[in-house]
C-alpha cells in the first residue's frame, strides 16, 4: 500500500470511485451499501492490483491503483463485480486459454444550457461536424497516455452521438479501460464545458448508446476460434458461439440493466432483438469474423453503455466456456435482415422480462453466486416496478 | 504539381516530436463529404496501411446519412457489412486548418479485396487511369452571406476568415491561384492550382472540408448550397481539363448531369453545365464524381444519348437512366443506386410541398450542411 497515490474501486453499477491511498495506517475500506448493495452490511477492503496502475490524467506523475473489494479477512467478496470477471477470466486459464477482448463504446456530448446533443443531425463518420469537438475526442483518445489504449474515434449513427474504440488485450484490462474511459472522459467533456451521457437511451427520439465486446479464446499464441482449414470458426469457435446464444437471454439484465435500456431495443435500430448471429451483418446479436488468425472473434452487440462491463463480460466467457465444455452445436447461421425474421427467439423486449429470465438462471447464480445473484435481483426489481424514471447513472 | 503530399517518413517523425497526434482515415461518400475516423497518429504510424473497416452504407446514404432499403448496394437485407479502407499514401496531407491532424484518403474494398463499385474515388482513379485528359483545373464557390446559415455574416469575416482558410490550405500543402470574397455575389472562391484528377478531386474535398470546419468552429455556418435565394447566381464548382469539352463530349456530359448536379437546388436555376471550356457542377456534388463525369465524358467512345441538356433533376436523372453507355462505364449498381438516391430526394422534397423553383426552410435544413 502507498505506492500509488490513489486507489480505485467499482460499484454494482459500474462507477469508478477514487480514494486518496492510505499512508500504511492500514487498508482502505468502503461499505457494501456504498459500494451499490443497499440491503448489505458488509464491510470491504480495497486490495490493490498491482497489474492494473494508470496514470492519472493531468501532469501531476501519479499513478492510480484498481482494486478489488474483498472481504475483512482478504477473501473474496460476492459484492465486488471486478472478481465476477476474474473468475470467469480463471475459469478459462483453467482450461488453458486467455480471454482477448476490445470494446467500442458510444456516447453523446450533450449542451449543458439545452441539455440536447450537440447537434441533431446524423453525422455517421462526418469528419467536418467532428471537428468542433476535436477539444474533447482528442483528450479522450490521449488517454492513451494514461494506459487507456484509444486507438480512434468518430461520430457515429446518432445526432451528437460519438464512438471510441480500444485497442484489445486482456478481458480484465479491457473492462477497466472502459471504467476509467467513461469517468475520465466525464471530466475532459465537463471541463471543456459539455455534458456526456453514456446512458443507454439518453433521448427517445436519438439513437441508443451500445457496448460492443469483441472477444476471442487463445492458447498460447494460437487463437481458439481460428480455422485454417475453413471459412467458418473452429469447433471451439463454434461452441463458444453456441454458449453465448444459450445463455444470451438470461444473461440480457447485465448488459441493459436498466429499464431504460430496453427502449433501444428496436427493429432496424442496430441493437439486436433476437437471438441469432451472423457473418458481417449488423443486424444480427452475434456477429462472427473470421478473416485470419489475427482477427477472428465474435462480436456481442447487445450491452448497452452505461453497463457495469465487468458482469457482461463475465457473463459471455461463463457461457462461452459452458458451450465449449459441453461442445454445444450453434444454432445455424442467419443471413440478411434479422429484424424481419420473426420466428428467430426474442430477446427480452423489457427489464421486467430480462429479470424473469435471470431470476431463474443457474448460470447467474453460478456466476455472481447465490447472495449477489438475489440481491442484484432485488434492486433491479425494484426499478422495474418505480413508476419514476430511472436515475441516470453519472460515471 | 500543385501539391505537397507528405511521405511516410514525415508522418513517422512528426507523430515522434508531437506535432502531428491525430490522422484521419477517410472516404468520400456520395456527395465527397469526408467520412472516417480519426486515428491516434503512433497507430496510424504503426500500421499505415492497415485497413479500416466503415459500414458500407456510408457509400451510398443520403445527404443526413439515412440508408434506406431501395438500393442494391447497401441495405437491411444484406445486413449493412463492413467495406475496407485502405489508405492510400500518396494522399496524405497535413491538416493546415486543424492543427496535430493529418489526412489520408483510402481505397475502398469489398471484403473479398476488390475495389467497391461504389466508391467515388475508385471510380475516378479508374477513369484517370484509362482517359489521359491533363491536369484538371478546379475552383469552389461556397456561399455565405446574410440568411439563416450564416448570421451575422456581413463581409466584413470575410478577410479574417480567407486568411485562416488560406493559411490552412497553404499548410496543407495545397497550391493556391487566387483565394478571395466576391461580396456581390456573396461567394467565397478558391481557385485551385492544376492538378492531376484524383490529386485535383482530393484537394477539393480538402479545401471544401477546411472551409465548413473552420466556419463551424468559428461560428460562421458556411454552405455548399449553390444559393441561400432563388434569383442569386448559384456558386459552382468548376472543372476544366486540358482537353476541351467537345459537342459530343458535351451531349455525353447531358447524360451523366445528374453526377455533377447531383441535388435538387442544383436545378433551381439550371445554368448551361459547360460552355465547351469548364464544367460547371455544384460545390455540394462530389469532387470525384464530378471529375470522374467530365473526364468520361471527353474520354468515351460512346454517343451520347441525350438530345439536349436536362432542365430539371427529374429529367437529369431519367438521362442519365437511358444514357446507353453509363452502365458500362459507371456499372450497373452505381448507376442503379445513384437513381434511387436521385429518386428518392425528389420525392422528399416534392412530398415537404416545396416549390421546385423556389427554396425554402426546408431546403437549408436539408441541404445547409451538405459538402
Amino acid at each position: 500500500m502507498g505506492r500509488w497515490a490513489e486507489l480505485g474501486w467499482v460499484d454494482r453499477q459500474g462507477r469508478l470511485h477514487t480514494l486518496q491511498a492510505p499512508d500504511g495506517s492500514g487498508p482502505a475500506t468502503v461499505t457494501a451499501a456504498e459500494a451499490g448493495w443497499p440491503s448489505v452490511d458488509d464491510e470491504l477492503q480495497l486490495r490493490p492490483d498491482a497489474e492494473a496502475v494508470y496514470l492519472l490524467p493531468g501532469d501531476s506523475g501519479r499513478q492510480l491503483a484498481l482494486c478489488d473489494l474483498v472481504g475483512p479477512d482478504g477473501s473474496e467478496s460476492p459484492w465486488c463485480t471486478r472478481s465476477v470477471l476474474r473468475r470467469a477470466i480463471a475459469k478459462a486459464a483453467s482450461v488453458d486459454s486467455r480471454v482477448i477482448a476490445a470494446a467500442e463504446l458510444e456516447f453523446f456530448l450533450s449542451d449543458t444550457t439545452t441539455g440536447r446533443p450537440v447537434f441533431d443531425t446524423i453525422e455517421q463518420y462526418g469528419i467536418v461536424a467532428g471537428e468542433r469537438y476535436e477539444p474533447v475526442l482528442r483528450a479522450i483518445r490521449a488517454l492513451r497516455n494514461n494506459g487507456v489504449p484509444v486507438t480512434a474515434s468518430n461520430c457515429e449513427y446518432g445526432g451528437g452521438q460519438f464512438e471510441v474504440n480500444l485497442h484489445h488485450g486482456d478481458a480484465l484490462a479491457a473492462a477497466d479501460q472502459i471504467i476509467l474511459l467513461r469517468s475520465w472522459a466525464r471530466e475532459i467533456a465537463e471541463g471543456a464545458g459539455y455534458g456526456i451521457s453514456f446512458d443507454a437511451k439518453p433521448w427517445p427520439d436519438n439513437s441508443g448508446s451500445g457496448m460492443h465486446f469483441h472477444q476471442s479464446l487463445w492458447a498460447g499464441e494460437h487463437n481458439r476460434f481460428w480455422s485454417p482449414d475453413s471459412d467458418e470458426m473452429s469447433a471451439d469457435g463454434q461452441s463458444y458461439l453456441a454458449g453465448l446464444l444459450e445463455a444470451m437471454p438470461e444473461m440480457t439484465v447485465l448488459g441493459s440493466p436498466t429499464s431504460r435500456a430496453y427502449l433501444r431495443r428496436d427493429d432496424h435500430s442496430f441493437c439486436p432483438t433476437a437471438v441469432c448471429w451472423g457473418g458481417d451483418n449488423r443486424t444480427v446479436a452475434l456477429r462472427v469474423i473470421t478473416e485470419s488468425e489475427a482477427v477472428a472473434r465474435i462480436e456481442q452487440r447487445d450491452a448497452a453503455s452505461d453497463a457495469n462491463p465487468y458482469l457482461p463480460l463475465a457473463a459471455q466467457i461463463i457461457a462461452g466456456l459452458g458451450g465449449v465444455e459441453r461442445s454445444a452445436v450453434p444454432a445455424p447461421m442467419t443471413t440478411g435482415d434479422a429484424y424481419s425474421q420473426r420466428d428467430l427467439p426474442p430477446l427480452p423486449a423489457s427489464l421486467e422480462q430480462a429479470l424473469a429470465l435471470f431470476e431463474q438462471s443457474a448460470l447467474a447464480n453460478e456466476l455472481l453466486g447465490e447472495r449477489a445473484h438475489a440481491a442484484m435481483l432485488e434492486i433491479l426489481k425494484d426499478e422495474a416496478d418505480s413508476p419514476n424514471e430511472p436515475a441516470r447513472t453519472v460515471f | 504539381m500543385a501539391s505537397e503530399r507528405l511521405t511516410l517518413d514525415q508522418l513517422r517523425s512528426a507523430v515522434e516530436d508531437g506535432s502531428i497526434d491525430t490522422v484521419r482515415v477517410c472516404i468520400a461518400d456520395h456527395y465527397g463529404m469526408l467520412r472516417g475516423r480519426r486515428l491516434v497518429g503512433e497507430v496510424f504510424a504503426a500500421d499505415p496501411q492497415g485497413l479500416q473497416a466503415y459500414c458500407d452504407g456510408a457509400l451510398i446514404w443520403d445527404v443526413h446519412c439515412d440508408i434506406f432499403e431501395s438500393t442494391d448496394y447497401s441495405n437491411f437485407r444484406t445486413g449493412y457489412p463492413d467495406v475496407f479502407a485502405r489508405p492510400d499514401l500518396d494522399s496524405l496531407i497535413r491538416c493546415g486548418w486543424s492543427p496535430g491532424s493529418m489526412l489520408v484518403m483510402t481505397e475502398v474494398l469489398t471484403p473479398h479485396g476488390e475495389r467497391s463499385p461504389l466508391d467515388p474515388r475508385g471510380l475516378l482513379r479508374i477513369f484517370a487511369e484509362l482517359i489521359e485528359v491533363g491536369p484538371i483545373t478546379a475552383s469552389l464557390e461556397l456561399r455565405a452571406g446574410e440568411g439563416p446559415l450564416a448570421p451575422g455574416w456581413q463581409g466584413e469575416e470575410a478577410p479574417a476568415f480567407i486568411q485562416r482558410w488560406r493559411e490552412g490550405i497553404e499548410l496543407s500543402g495545397i497550391e493556391l491561384e487566387r483565394l478571395e470574397w466576391d461580396s456581390d455575389r456573396a461567394v467565397l472562391r478558391a481557385e485551385l492550382a492544376p492538378a492531376e484528377p484524383l490529386v485535383a478531386a482530393d484537394q477539393l474535398v480538402a479545401v471544401r472540408s477546411a472551409a465548413r470546419e473552420i466556419g463551424l468552429v468559428d461560428g460562421h455556418s458556411l454552405t455548399a448550397m449553390p444559393l441561400l435565394e432563388a434569383d442569386q447566381q448559384p456558386a459552382r464548382m468548376l472543372l476544366s481539363a486540358a482537353t476541351q469539352i467537345d459537342p459530343e463530349a458535351e451531349g455525353r456530359l447531358n447524360d451523366i448531369a445528374l453526377l455533377c448536379r447531383p441535388l435538387p437546388l442544383d436545378w433551381v436555376s439550371a445554368e448551361p453545365l459547360t460552355n465547351g471550356i469548364e464544367l460547371a457542377a455544384s460545390p455540394q456534388a462530389s469532387p470525384y464524381l464530378a471529375i470522374a463525369a467530365l473526364v468520361s465524358a471527353i474520354g468515351s467512345p460512346h454517343a451520347a444519348s441525350a438530345e439536349r441538356a436536362p432542365s430539371s433533376y427529374s429529367e437529369a436523372a431519367d438521362q442519365f437512366d437511358a444514357a446507353d453507355w453509363t452502365r458500362e462505364w459507371f456499372g450497373e449498381m452505381f448507376v442503379h443506386d445513384t437513381l434511387e438516391l436521385a429518386r428518392r430526394e425528389a420525392t422528399m422534397r416534392s412530398d415537404a410541398a416545396a416549390d421546385p423553383q423556389q427554396l425554402s426552410d426546408w431546403d437549408i435544413e436539408r441541404y445547409g450542411e451538405v459538402g
